[in-house]
Order: structure tokens, then sequence, then C-alpha cells
């Protein structure tokens, strides 16, 4: 059995998508007064690497990249279990997308050092892009396991689990490797306010650019291959097709009605 | 004149020698006992014992001699009280003289009281009164040694003179002098040899509460009911940056010296498990066995550190409290059970052992102020159509209308809001609400045990309402107001709280509503837990519906300190409790007996919890549940 695994989780800080609210004129998100969250498969990917820890010991590093704000999500990760924090933060970052967030986290991790195991979420709950994985382990040269659902470490190996839509596989990788995990895996423990606020006192450090080593043209706007360029409300009518007769005629309207639309497969 | 009593003459030595030795070892056994018992306590945490030694001296005398609250129970109650203080005084009597003349009246008493409540023990009429084999010895040897204590007096009347012995002394006088000067020793012995033993098996049986319940009832703090104890300060944590506190209690020497007296104290009388509605309910919570549970771990192995959650305590009887206190009310030796279940819930809490939905409550309460997770956006959508004035918004604004959660986002409760809105508007009471800046008081963090969530919630608050000059609030919500009255002092605020009940009573008294009196119905009121056990506020909601003068107004059989709770409190409404049977249910069916045309509330859980229970009963049509504040907004003229 391995022992003392050296891990680092990258984790997002989000707005709670539940009570954002569109401004239906200006097209855009009303954040003032939204409470800042660890984005929830990250929040997956901490309490993962906090198990793993707990059953083969080991050092928990997490980092992120964001306001000023993203404090909050380092001391929460530390809450849960991890043992210090970085944060790439800076103007220059700003408006990354998911190719520039890569290689800027990629340059962070290479300046943490050491590592067994990175991982992440599958995907970040605002963008939704499930890129910034893949894209990192890319930079870095790593082998990849994306959508775990289960992690088992032996050794200098680890097996994951993996669930696709229509399958399930496991696969085994010799370490380090990137994995990023999906919201079926665990369910993250809560730390208390307390323990939020004692977290304070572990190490948390902010790099800017120059401190993990890139160029201002490979961050931020600049440096991303994508860029915004409209954004739209969907709007949505519900059908409001209402199913008459007795119930066993109303269902098979039903059901023929749901293979029509795709909804349903019929095997 | 002097008064002498030789109880040792016609006693020859060698029993004299044998009633000293069995007295000693006796009185060493007691010592012991009780010093194992003694040694126990103080491995709890240290604690200062609130309330002046006066004032617990006079409960004492209150509650523990003259056993005021098992008196409810007229037979039982009067009948244990009786022969408890007359057994004292039986005792004492061996050791001053000048009881003597009445102690054979006393022992007569004592024998009579014992046999009545014998009797109904074995018959067993309380549901769920346990009884044992150790019982029954007991009783055999209390018996015994009245009756040889009889045989002994009806021996040697002219050391005991007593009725009884008289009564029974021409059975003995055939026997002549010789006869009877070589008897009665033996019987001096024997009944002495039953009380010494009587009094060395004290410290290992449930005749401990002799000893720990007086104490227990003197050392229970005197305290505001409706306040948790604080385990610890956060603002001085923040400015310390020291952490380092174990929150909650994960084994027995985590509990205070004094809250392992209370668990020593329980006599076993089950009177708080039979009041609990947890247990009504058929969930894994009974009050007495959580604190058996407790006593029998630390007498067992007082610095073993083992573990109470899993080993001895299944974390499912701690959730399915729902806060209601109708156990400590009950506990004729006032024990604290919640105050125990709540240092227990703050272990699992820190532990970050707790369900899914436990987590979603907690992570709802700090992402966007209410219990429902709804948008906090939505907060003021109640009030759309209403003309409802912000605080702040108009000059000389009385009272901040607290809505609350429930008051806010639950449907069934936004109509209690906009009919107290009317009310206060009819009164010309001027109010205004903090609208999107109210959000929830984490009233219920605090009781499913995340303290450091509620006393920042609480710090802020308090900023933020001190701020703006708040200083009287009325509140539709028990819950809110308990909190805000007993708890949020403690934080930085003090302000005026008044639960709506209580201002529609002052408005009806003050003449400022005028109401159409409905002499048709009868409404059967249901007492909120953290209205009136917790916070002794019976009267008004009852004032207001004298006012609208009902045919009658009946009272449930279990109402005002014995009210039956709905089952919403502890948090338990936002978590699945396993039970055979609602407490709602319960309640509603209570109710029903009494065929009202209105079950009347006036707190947002209960009222959520019996329209649930009335569509499983179907009593919605002809027993409708109505908050007062709804039927004195459809009572204005």
């Amino acid at each position: 059995m391995r022992n003392m695994p050296n891990m680092i989780v990258l984790a997002k800080q989000v707005f709670y998508t539940q009570d954002l609210r569109i401004d239906r004129t200006t097209k855009k998100l009303k954040t003032e007064g939204v409470a800042r969250v660890i984005s929830e498969s990250d929040k997956n990917a901490i309490e993962e690497a906090v198990r793993l820890k707990e059953k083969h010991g080991g050092k928990i590093t997490v980092l992120t990249m964001g306001p000023p704000e993203a404090k909050e999500a380092l001391r929460e990760a530390i809450a849960m279990g991890a043992d210090e924090g970085y944060m790439l933060v800076g103007p220059e970052f700003e408006n990354s997308d998911a190719h520039a967030t890569a290689v800027s986290l990629a340059a962070g991790i290479k300046k943490i050092g050491q590592f067994d195991m990175i991982l992440c979420g599958e995907t970040s709950e605002d963008q939704y892009s499930f890129q910034v994985g893949p894209r990192t382990a890319e930079i870095l040269n790593l082998p990849q396991i994306t959508y775990a659902v289960k992690i088992t470490l032996q050794d200098a190996k680890v097996l994951v689990d993996r669930n696709l839509e229509d399958c399930y596989e496991t696969v085994e990788s010799k370490l380090p490797v990137f994995v990023t995990v999906s919201r079926e895996i665990n369910e993250p423990r809560l730390p208390t306010l307390m323990a939020i606020m004692a977290a304070s006192k572990k190490p948390m450090t902010a790099w800017t650019a120059k401190n993990i080593g890139l160029q201002p043209g490979e961050l931020g706007r600049q440096g991303s291959l994508t860029e915004p360029v409209r954004s739209a409300v969907a709007t949505g009518e519900r059908k409001r097709v209402m199913m008459e007769g007795e119930p066993s005629e109303a269902a098979e309207k039903l059901v023929t009605t749901l293979v029509g639309e795709g909804v349903v497969k019929v095997t | 004149m002097e008064i002498i009593r030789d109880i040792f003459q016609y006693v020859p030595l060698p029993f004299v020698v044998a009633w000293y030795t069995i007295g000693v070892i006796a009185a060493y056994l007691f010592v012991t006992g009780i010093r194992r018992h003694i040694r126990a306590w103080r491995q709890g945490k240290p604690e200062t014992i609130s309330g002046t030694p006066l004032s617990r001296l006079t409960r004492l005398i209150y509650v523990g001699i003259a056993q005021a609250r098992i008196l409810d129970k007229k037979y039982n109650g009067t009948v244990h009280a009786l022969i408890s203080i007359i057994g004292f005084l039986l005792l004492a009597g061996m050791f001053f003289p000048i009881l003597q003349i009445i102690v054979g009246y006393l022992a007569l008493l004592f024998g009579a009281g014992l046999i009545l409540l014998e009797y109904k023990r074995l018959r067993a009429t309380g549901p769920s009164l346990e009884t044992a084999w150790e019982d029954s010895f007991v009783f055999g040897v209390i018996v015994a040694m009245a009756v040889s204590g009889f045989l002994m007096m009806g021996v040697n009347t002219w050391a005991w003179p007593s009725p009884a012995g008289n009564a029974l002394s021409p059975i003995f006088a055939p026997l002549g002098p010789k006869v009877l000067v070589e008897l009665y020793p033996t019987l001096f012995l024997i009944h002495s040899a039953l009380v010494f033993s009587l009094i060395a098996y004290i410290p290992n049986s449930r005749l401990m509460h002799l000893i720990a319940s007086p104490l227990n009832t003197y050392y229970t703090p005197i305290t505001v009911k409706g306040e948790l104890t604080t385990p610890f300060d956060l603002k001085q944590m923040m400015e310390t940056g020291n952490f380092d506190v174990k929150v909650g209690a994960t084994e027995i020497n985590d509990f205070t010296w004094r809250q392992k007296l209370g668990f020593d104290a329980c006599t076993l009388c089950v009177r708080c498990s039979d009041a609990c509605p947890a247990k009504a309910s058929g969930t894994k919570l009974s009050p007495m066995h959580l604190i058996l549970k407790l006593k029998n771990l630390e007498l067992q192995a007082p610095a073993s550190g083992r573990r109470l959650h899993g080993d001895v305590v299944d974390p499912e009887e701690l959730w399915a409290c729902t806060t209601c206190r109708a156990c400590v009310q009950e506990c004729p030796v006032l024990i604290q059970h919640v105050e125990a279940i709540y240092d227990m819930r703050r272990h699992l809490m820190a532990e970050g052992k707790v369900d899914k939905k436990k987590r979603d409550l907690i992570t709802f309460l700090a992402n966007v102020g209410n219990t429902y997770g709804l948008p906090s956006a939505d907060r003021m959508k109640w009030a759309e159509g209403l003309d409802v004035k912000l605080w702040g918004e108009e000059p000389n604004q009385e009272f901040l209308y607290w809505v609350g959660c429930a008051g806010s986002y639950d449907t069934r409760n936004q109509m209690v809001s906009r009919a107290l809105v009317k009310i206060m508007k009819a009164a010309r009471v001027s109010f205004g609400v903090l609208g999107n800046d109210e959000r929830c008081n984490c009233e219920v963090a605090r009781r499913v045990g995340e303290e450091g969530r509620f006393q920042q919630t609480a710090m802020e608050l308090n900023e933020m309402m001190n701020k703006r000059g708040v200083k009287k609030i009325v509140t539709q919500c028990p819950h809110c107001y308990n909190t805000f009255k007993n708890e949020y002092p403690r934080f930085g605020g003090k302000f005026e709280v008044v639960h709506h009940t209580q201002l529609i009573a002052k408005l009806l008294l003050d003449g400022k509503l005028k109401l159409r009196k409905d002499a048709e119905k009868t409404i059967t009121f249901h007492d909120p837990c953290y209205l009136g056990r917790y916070n002794d506020e019976f009267e008004a909601p009852r004032a207001v519906i004298r006012a609208l003068l009902p045919k009658m107004l009946v009272e449930l059989p279990r109402s005002r300190t014995k009210s039956f709770c709905c089952g919403g409190g502890g948090g338990n409404t936002w978590y699945t409790v396993e039970l055979t049977k609602k407490c709602s249910v319960i309640r509603l069916e209570e109710a029903r007996q009494l065929a009202p045309n209105i079950l009347a509330a006036a707190c947002p859980y209960c009222i959520s919890m019996f329209e649930d229970a009335a569509k499983i009963l179907g009593t919605s049509e002809n027993m409708p549940v109505k908050d007062i504040a709804e039927l004195v907004a459809e009572a204005l003229e």
C-alpha cells in the first residue's frame, strides 16, 4: 500500500448559482449579494483527496485561480482537511478562457513542485466547459482519467472507475496522474464556520503571473484562444399538452409522445 | 427536663457489638459508594453554577422537598411526597430523641404510603413504567424493615411508645417479661440490620436518587429556559486567533460535573419519556433511556474515554429530538436532557458527520440566508401589493416586523404575514420590515449544533439592527421570538421582543381593534413549545381567542406546559426522522376528539406540520388549522 501521497487539488470559486438572477435588459448576471462558493464537483475533488489522506496519509495542496475573494475557497478547503493553499490572483488572470486557465494552473502546479496525483472537478458550475482539467493535464503531459466515480490507490498506481453515459469502465494508471471527478464520487463533508475560521491559520500564499513565470501574452484575454461574442437569455414556453382519457389510454398516448420527442428510447 | 433515650436498654453486649459492626460496615459501604459517585462526577468538566445559593435553596425546598413537580399526579405525587418526607423524619428520629414522640405515628403512615404505591406499581397502570426485580426487592426490604420495626415496638413499648406498638403489644404480653426481654434484642438487631443494609445499598441502586436528586436540584443552574449553553465565544476566538476548543461531547467526561450528577439523579420515574413526542411517534429517542445510558457509562468506567456516539448513543436518537422541553419540564429532579442532546449534536456537526439534508440546511443558511434554499432576492415577494414599508422608510416606526423565513417564503405562512400586516395597519401600528436585508437569524443552526454560524449571524444582525435604530421587534414565529428575546442579548442585541399574539392581545386590550364577534365557533388552541413551555406565554393567545368570543374555547387535554409538540422543532422539519406516526397526526387526533370548529395555532412550524397532518387525516374541512392572526384579520370590521 503506497504511503503518503502528495496531492494537489484544483478548486474554483464560483457564484452560488441557485441565487443568480439575470437582468433581462442588460443580459448580465446580477451578482450583487450572491454568495461565493466552491464549485460543486471541485468540492467532491477536495473530499476525495481528504478521504485518500485519511486512508493513506500524505499531503493535500489546494490551488485556485480567481479574485481576492477566492481566499475563502482556500479556507473552506483547508477546513475540510487540506493542508495548505495557493491562489493565482491579479488582473492579469481575468477573462481567461479554458486554455489560458489551464496554462496558468499548469504553471502554478509546476511551481508547487512534486505531486503524485492532481484532482479537480469534472467541470465548473459557471462555464461548464469540461475542458480545464484535460487541458491542464495535457500541458503537464500527465496521464488523465476523467469522470471518476471511484478512486483506489494501490502502491504506485491508481484504479479509477469512470461513469460514461452508456458504459462504465475501470482504468488503471501509474503515478503521477491527473483525475477529474464526477459529483457521484462522494458526499463532501460540511466544515463548520469555526473550522473555516480556524483554517485562516494554515499557510495560504498568493501568486502573481510573475511568481509563476508567465508572460502577459500567455494569460487573460490575450492568452485565450476563444472569446465570448454574445450572450442570450434562454426562453422557453411550456408545451402544456394534456393527455385525455382513461388512465391507461392517457398513459399510452404519453409514452407515444415521449418516444416521438426522442426523450424516451424503447429497446 | 432532659429527654433521654437509651436505645440499648435491654440489649446485651453481644447484640450491641453486632449492631455497631453491622452499622460500621454499612456506613463504610455507603460512604465508599457515595465517594465513587462523587469521584465520577468530579471527572467531568468544571462548571460555575449560576443562580444564587439562596434562590437555588428555595428551589430545592419547592421542587426537592415539597416535590411540587410530581403533585400533578394526585395519587402518586401526594403519596410519594408524604412517604419521602416521613422517611427522612424517621431516619432523623434515630438521632433526635424529640422526634421519638411522633416516630410511631410516622411509621404507620410510612407503611401505609408504601403499600399504596407498591400496589400501584404492581398494577403497572403507567404506560411505560419499568419495574424490575430490584424494585420489588427494595420494597420487600422496606416492608420487612417496617414490620420488624412494628414488632420491635410491640415488644418494647416502654422504649418505643407508638400506636402500632400499643396495638401489637397485647399479642406479645402473654409471653411474659422473660421471653420478651430475650426476644427484643433480636428484633431490634433485625430491624437495625435492615435499615443499615438499605443505607449500604443506596449507592448501588436507584435509591441513589435519595442523595443525587436533592444535590442535582440544588446544583442545576438557574438560567433562562430559552437560551442554550454557549460552548465557546466566537468573537473572542476571532480576536485571539485561538480556535483550540473541543466542541461538543464525545465521551462522558466532556459533560460537566453537574451534568454527570444530573444523570446520576435519575429516579427512573419515566415522566420524561411519557411526555416525549419523539418517543410517542416511534423514533429511537426515549429521554429516560438516554439519561440512563449516560448514567451507566459514567459508573462503569469513569476515565475510559469510551466514545458516546455509535457505542452508546445512536445519532438517530439525538436527531429525533424536537427540543420541545417536555422532558425537562416533567423531570422532578431537574435533569437537563435537552442540554445533553445539544452537546452531543454539536460534536456530530463539528465532525461533519451529518446527512445531506442537514448539510443542505446549513449551506442554504450560509448562502441564501433562509432555510428553504430559495433565492435571497425573493424575500419580499409575500408583500406584493400590500404597501409594506421598509424599516427606515418612514419616520417614527415603532416595531421592526421580523417576518422570518416561513413568513417570507412558505406559501401557507405568507398568509399569516399578510394577515398580521392587515391587523397592524388597522390598529395603526407603525412598523417596517428589513426587506431583502432580513436573513435567517440561524436559531435552527444553533439547534442542530452549528454554533459558530449562529454566533456570527447573531453578531452581524445585532450590529445591523442596532445601527438602524431597531428597538422593538414583533414576529409571528415563536422560535424567532425566543432567540431574539433570550439568545441574541448575549451577542450584542437587546431589543424588546414581542410575539404577534402578545401584540394583538395588547391592541385588543387598548381598544385599537374592532372585531366582529363570532359566537358560533368553538376553538381549541395548541400551545407552541417555544412560546408556552419556553417562555411561559399561555394567556396572550387565549385572550385573543376569547375576544373573538367563540362559543367555547376548549382546552386540549395536553395544554399549556403539558402541550404536545407538533414535531417541527429542533431542526426536524428540515431533515427526515424515522418514525411510525407523526407527532402532528397524534396531536390532530387529540384535537379531533374535542370536535372543535377550528384548531388555532401561533407558530409557522405548527401550522406547517398540522396542515400536513390534516391532509393525512382528512380534517382540513371540518377542523381547519388557522393562525391567531388569520382569525383576527378575518374578524376585523
